[in-house]
């Protein structure tokens, strides 16, 4: 009888030693949500200082045919999927969440601009014969209201036409900003989209 | 960037961006707050 009694506090032992491991394992894996919740509001109030620094370059360019070109702002986006950093995505600010061994990453998705025609002409830029480029990345400028598979494409990319003295604000992304499965915002890719579904 | 006129006279322009970064406030901000820590810390 006490051999049974033993066995079975032995048992029991067991049981709660594995229950108690099993646990901890779930817990460095999956991190709190409220955790990361509170990670993520620091990163965003982070965020609202992420800006255009003028060391150097102007904010606002004038052009010799007349057109102001002005930088408002960059465009970012906060994501913690690991592949925004082994793609080499522009990133601008790495964020540590030591804990779990997890980073949120802040990127520069595009920017805010505004143009401003000061001649006495119509001018039209056409963005489908320009190129926007960052250090991984050359190509055509890809703007909203554009579907992701005509990321890139020529034709599918609009002009801007500027009639005298008129002022445009708009946004502007690099072509290879596509929808992924985990950043549903546009974000630097250099696959394109049928690639990234094989994948 | 390719600029055409309406005579299709078009120019190449070359633009940088400025680069991107901590604004000079954050850096301010914080710094008056580390003061403010190590201020009330003293006392």
């Amino acid at each position: 009888m006490r051999g049974k009694r033993r066995i079975f506090a032995v048992v029991m032992l067991l049981l709660c030693l594995i229950s108690s491991s099993a646990g901890y394992a779930k817990k460095s894996k999956e991190p709190n949500p409220d955790y990361v919740g509170a990670y993520h509001s620091e990163v965003e109030a982070l965020k609202k200082h992420i800006v255009f620094l003028n060391h150097g370059a102007k904010d606002v360019i004038q052009l010799k045919n007349g057109l102001l070109f002005a930088f408002n702002r960059p465009i970012l986006k906060e994501s913690t999927d690991y592949n925004v950093y082994k793609k080499k995505l522009d990133i601008v600010l790495i964020y540590p969440i030591l804990e779990y061994d997890y980073y949120d990453y802040v990127m520069a998705i595009g920017m805010n601009i505004t143009l401003k025609n000061t001649s006495k002409k119509a001018l039209t830029i056409r963005w489908s014969e320009s190129s926007l480029s960052d250090i991984n990345y050359s190509g055509l400028p890809f703007f909203n209201g554009m579907y992701y598979q005509d990321a890139n494409v020529p034709v599918a990319t609009p002009d801007t036409l500027l009639v005298p003295g008129q002022i445009v604000t708009m946004n502007i992304f690099t072509s290879n900003a596509i929808k992924t499965e985990s950043i549903t915002a546009p974000i630097f890719r250099k696959k394109a989209v049928s690639d990234t579904i094989c994948s | 960037m390719k600029v055409y006129e309406p005579d299709g006279k078009y120019e190449y322009f070359h633009i940088q961006s400025p680069y991107i970064g901590l604004s000079p406030d954050y850096h301010a901000e914080a710094g008056a707050e580390k003061d403010n820590a190590e201020k009330s810390y003293d006392d």
